[in-house]
């Protein structure tokens, strides 16, 4: 049997002209398609959140807790047992903002290189943007990362810091830091999809990053090479952790120039990461 | 073929082969001992072509394991196609039965969740919850989580939240299996709605008695290709004595539930 295809026999709309189902829309189009769905993104962020921890006793207490036996347990090892500072002054404070600025920034990776096919049955019963999914996955973690804000300032403030104008920038600071996140989630995301064993070896680089990133000491302090130290510059990572630093800690203030690449890193990602996701919007289904 | 010829077009499906990847695209193994050749899809749909027009109700009927939702998510363009083409002038809604629902969150935030995945936004949804909540007759059950539902009330709320907008072109899996009369009724009116309202529907079912009630043709689908298609009655009656013929040769074996 030969369908007819009545694609200009039509003339009572332009709608009745026939398109192929798995078309993919142009990028304009898949923008707006996805600020349409903007309500849903939100709905099944919060959602997400709101089905954690309903079983445990503290409940929605432990996005508190998690960050903050996080850097308790820190604290104890390198401040009360081992008491360390590896160059730097007020190491805890330090050490806190570090570590929880590299998890809002690395740690939704490995999930995100997981998104699509967890979705998959979502993917496979209904058509949305399939972008919605990281959009969606790195506002989960960004509202996650909000009580790690309040154990930051816990932490800053018992290490002897006084409250500033300059801790304002925290928010910028942040913004950036969730700039660069989603753009490195909607990567990963397809990434994840094509390649399975990228989203296995994920947490192994992202150890190695952990080191690379000046998380645990500040490189400067290390070492005088000045090669390592300009690697350390261009790392994003490194880049967005000392801002947060910078807003927080009155000795370690970040430079303007340190700014504008942050924020250059940050943009450029979240666009290398949209037009590389909606590249391979027709293929999520598989 | 039987249908209304008269109709405009909607929806058109070319020699369309669709395909399911169990494994990677390019394994380690494939490359050491098969040569490069991939062993991880299984097609589901090979070489299928129809045609749907307005107001039409195209029942297809086969075995389970046959392509018939594969064909269904090939058709709402959410799976993506080996080779052919699939045309429609809006993309086809496809309602089947879970695939939207999350068992954690009650039935309500689900209705909402659903809806707004199928591009209502969340002010319209709120607007037509109430509607929604009546029309699926779940009373107070509405705001309990729907790991407590049962497979009926699933089912009505899958139905409700996929028909709270009519979409021009709808495609049904085993929709109606699930509900009780009284709500079969009602979604069976609902479909009709639908269909008057210059729409069409493809339905997947087992139950010929619901593809006699609203298919105005039917097609029969066998691993993956079209074995007929034509008037309800004559294809049907067709299918059932070939079912019973093969059950007669040999005792029933179970099929794998990819259906």
């Amino acid at each position: 049997m030969k369908p007819a295809v009545s694609d200009a026999s039509d003339t009572d709309g332009v709608s009745h002209a026939l398109r192929s189902v798995h078309e993919r829309p142009t990028f304009r189009n898949y923008l707006t398609l996805m600020r349409e769905r903007r309500g849903f993104t939100w709905f099944s962020a919060i959602q997400q959140l709101r089905s954690e921890n309903v079983r445990a006793a503290f409940g929605s207490f432990w996005f508190l807790l998690t960050p903050l036996l996080n850097i308790i347990v820190y604290w104890l090892v390198f401040g009360k047992l081992l008491n360390v500072n590896r160059g730097v002054e007020n190491y805890i404070t330090f050490l806190t903002i570090g570590i929880l600025t590299f998890d809002l920034l690395a740690r939704p990776l490995p999930g995100a290189s997981q998104l699509l096919d967890r979705n998959l049955s979502l993917i496979r019963s209904v058509y949305f943007p399939r972008a919605v999914l990281p959009v969606a996955y790195s506002i989960e973690h960004f509202i996650r990362f909000v009580p790690s804000i309040l154990v930051m300032i816990f932490f800053v403030l018992s290490g002897g810091e006084s409250v500033r104008w300059s801790w304002l920038l925290v928010v910028p600071a942040v913004l950036i830091a969730y700039t660069f996140m989603l753009g490195m989630s909607l990567i990963f995301a397809r990434i994840g999809k094509v390649a399975v064993d990228v989203g296995l070896a994920l947490p192994h680089f992202i150890r190695l990053l952990l080191y690379g990133s000046g998380v645990l000491y500040l490189p400067s302090s290390f070492t005088l090479d000045k090669r390592v130290l300009a690697f350390f510059d261009a790392n994003p990572f490194f880049e967005i952790i000392s801002l947060v630093r910078g807003a927080f800690i009155e000795a370690q203030p970040a430079s303007g120039g340190l700014w504008i690449a942050a924020t250059a890193w940050a943009v450029a990602t979240l666009a290398v990461g949209l037009v590389f996701f909606w590249h391979g919007e027709a293929s999520y289904g598989e | 073929m039987a249908s209304n010829d008269s109709g405009r077009v909607v929806l058109s499906v070319q020699d369309a082969y669709l395909s399911y990847r169990v494994g990677p695209r390019h394994s380690l193994r494939d490359r050491v001992s098969r040569g490069g050749h991939s062993a991880n899809e299984i097609e589901a749909v090979r070489g299928i072509s129809l045609t749907v027009t307005e107001g039409d109700v195209v029942g297809i009927i086969g075995l389970n394991g046959s392509g018939k939702s594969t064909l269904l998510r090939g058709c709402a363009g959410l799976l993506p196609l080996r080779s052919g083409d699939i045309r429609a002038t809006s993309r086809p809604t496809l309602l089947s039965v879970g695939g939207l629902l999350n068992q954690q969150m009650t039935g309500r935030a689900n209705l909402k969740m659903g809806c707004m995945a199928l591009g209502l936004s969340g002010l319209e949804v709120d607007e037509r919850m109430d509607d929604m909540v009546e029309f699926s007759g779940l009373g107070d059950a509405i705001d309990m989580p729907m790991f407590t539902y049962s497979t009926g009330m699933r089912s009505r709320v899958n139905f409700t939240m996929c028909t709270a907008r009519t979409p021009e072109i709808l495609l049904l899996d085993e929709i109606l299996s699930g509900g009780d009369h009284s709500f079969q009724a009602k979604a069976i009116a609902r479909i009709n709605e639908i269909r008057q309202q210059a729409g069409a529907v493809m339905l997947v079912s087992h139950s010929l008695r619901e593809i006699r009630r609203s298919a105005t043709r039917v097609v029969w689908v066998s691993e993956g290709k079209v074995v007929e298609e034509g008037e309800t009655e004559e294809v049907i009656l067709r299918y059932e004595s070939t079912v019973q013929a093969a059950k007669k040769r040999k005792p029933p074996a179970p099929q794998a539930n990819s259906g």
